[in-house]
């Protein structure tokens, strides 16, 4: 059995969280939330709000604000869409975001662009991160709309999100978040920080795949349109019977890691600390991205004169990645490195190491260890000495 | 040998590069990045003995390994009979991933063509060398 190290990628279910599901799954609650003519789907709809309660209460945003989707992909097409169509008149907006978002904003963007609506990419800084300087020098003036992640999912470097959210407030720009990879993690205020629109994913967090959120400001945003019609669940803004049993589980997610936050945080740290300190006797290697301004859940490590793919064969204890999940599947060179000035070998030579709650520090030391092992093996291999 | 077995294995990997009485052959691969260098001589019995340096996906090094291995003391032609494809079924290569097999084929064709070349020029010397020696006896 492999020691799991890919976190970013998505996490286990919290035992909190399974033994919630499963009492939901196993009482009356199993009927259809909309229907509130009987007591079956009265009390679906009570676990459906009382979840939107706790939702709300971890982002500090009023219930009514929280719009259920299937995960943060759909949340951020529904925002960057849906917003787009509910507010295109026939003229082309302008949109902005950085070339370090995940494919669900990319894509998102380039469908708005279909439609003759002009996006312009931000560049970020030599560290991978969207700091406000960045952010400005680099904003077009026409912009209505700016999306810009949290954490970055394949680095972890955070982004100013509270200063680019001012900012934006300041200059009447409809600010998106994607917080998939710090919801639960980090704290996050969307009044303190500005935030018009935030996508939210359960599963990175502990709780089950397949259920997110969507936070719509109520007073500078209010509506998006629907990309998906039918029954016109969510105040008609996404149709689609609600799942309970996930919603309860996402909200029981976020209510843990409100509670273990501070907690999971330091011991994450100590994780990255232990993990850094053992590998640092091997050399030919660096961290992708700013150490400083980091997430520490989130290791990207480039081994310049290797190929990544090898390394976690030969990591065979431990299951890392390459780099996002999403894009795992295809062999094209990562974007976010790219953007970030890496050379193709550089990129060809990374791989992604996250921690999580359940990671222990021997796992850490131990995956430090195996990591030194297969580097040695590998450039053995080449020729190269130690 | 399995796949995790051939890409542990580093009985064969060149230790030193320096080889002043054979030939190497190179191939890269400008796209990913991959490359195999073979380090080849023939020994005094005219067998076969190859060393290798390969950068690359596990596939390469499992591949070259297997290959490398079945490479040893052979003569060159049991080498032309050398079957680069079933060490991509024994380690279950993906369909779409190919190229790691077709990489490592076209390294050991140059390789064999090499030996060719250098048993051509052996038996050209070995011809001047006999004919110098029957014009000093006549």
């Amino acid at each position: 059995m492999k020691t799991y190290l890919d976190f970013a990628s998505t996490t286990p279910m919290a035992p909190e969280v399974i033994e919630e599901m499963h009492a939901v799954m196993s009482e009356d609650s199993f009927g259809n939330p909309s229907s509130l003519d009987h007591q079956f789907g009265i009390s679906a709809n009570n676990i459906v709000e009382q979840s939107r309660n706790e939702v709300a209460n971890l982002i500090n945003a009023n219930p009514e604000e929280i719009l259920w989707t299937s995960g943060a992909t759909e949340s951020n097409n529904l925002a960057i869409v849906g917003f787009h169509q509910f507010q295109y008149k026939g003229h082309p907006l302008r949109f902005t975001t950085s070339h370090l978002e995940h494919k669900s904003v990319i894509e998102s963007m380039r469908s708005i662009e279909e439609l003759e609506s002009k996006v312009s990419f931000i560049q970020p800084n030599k560290d991978g991160q969207i700091d406000l300087e960045t952010f400005t020098s680099q904003l077009n003036p026409d912009a209505i709309f700016a999306s810009c992640m949290h954490i970055n999912n394949e680095t972890g470097v955070v982004n100013e999100i509270k200063e680019i959210g001012k900012y934006c407030k300041k200059n009447e720009i409809i600010f998106h978040v994607d917080a998939a990879q710090s919801i639960g993690k980090i704290p996050i205020d969307v009044k303190e920080m500005c935030i018009d629109l935030m996508s939210m994913s359960a599963h990175k967090v502990y709780g089950p795949k397949g259920v997110g959120a969507l936070y719509i400001n109520k007073d500078s945003v209010g509506r998006v349109k629907s990309l998906i019609v039918g029954g016109g669940q969510e105040r008609g803004m996404r149709s689609g019977t609600l799942p309970t049993h996930q919603i309860a589980g996402m909200a029981s997610a976020y209510r843990v890691s409100k509670q273990r936050m501070h907690d999971d945080l330091e011991h994450i740290q100590q994780c990255r600390d232990a993990f850094l300190k053992k590998l640092s006797s091997l050399n030919g290697w660096k961290i992708n991205g700013s150490v400083e301004d980091a997430f520490p859940g989130i290791l990207s490590l480039c081994f310049h004169d290797l190929y990544s793919e090898s390394l976690i064969y030969a990591m065979e204890g431990f299951a890392i990645s390459r780099g996002s999940a999403c894009s795992s599947d295809h062999d094209e060179p990562s974007h976010v490195l790219k953007s970030m000035g890496l050379l193709d070998h550089e990129i060809n030579g990374t791989i992604r190491i996250s921690f999580g709650r359940t990671t222990s520090l021997h796992d850490t030391e131990s995956a430090a260890s195996e990591l030194i092992a297969a580097v040695t093996h590998l450039r053995n291999l080449k020729g190269d000495s130690q | 040998m399995n796949q995790r077995d051939a890409f542990y294995d580093n009985t064969h990997v060149m230790k030193d590069s320096r080889m002043s009485d054979g030939f190497t052959v190179e191939q890269t691969s400008k796209s990913n990045g991959m490359w195999l260098k073979l380090f080849s001589r023939l020994d005094p019995e005219g067998r076969t003995e190859v060393h290798y340096h390969v950068h690359g996906c596990p596939h390469l090094i499992a591949i070259t390994s297997m290959a490398i291995r079945d490479t040893q003391k052979k003569s060159i032609q049991e080498l032309e009979t050398l079957d680069i494809k079933k060490y991509a079924k024994i380690i279950d290569l993906p369909k779409n991933k190919k190229r790691p097999s077709f990489f490592v084929g076209r390294c050991f064709k140059r390789m064999y063509k090499a030996f060719q070349e250098g048993l051509i020029l052996w038996n050209f010397q070995l011809q001047i060398m006999r004919s110098k020696d029957l014009k000093q006896i006549f």
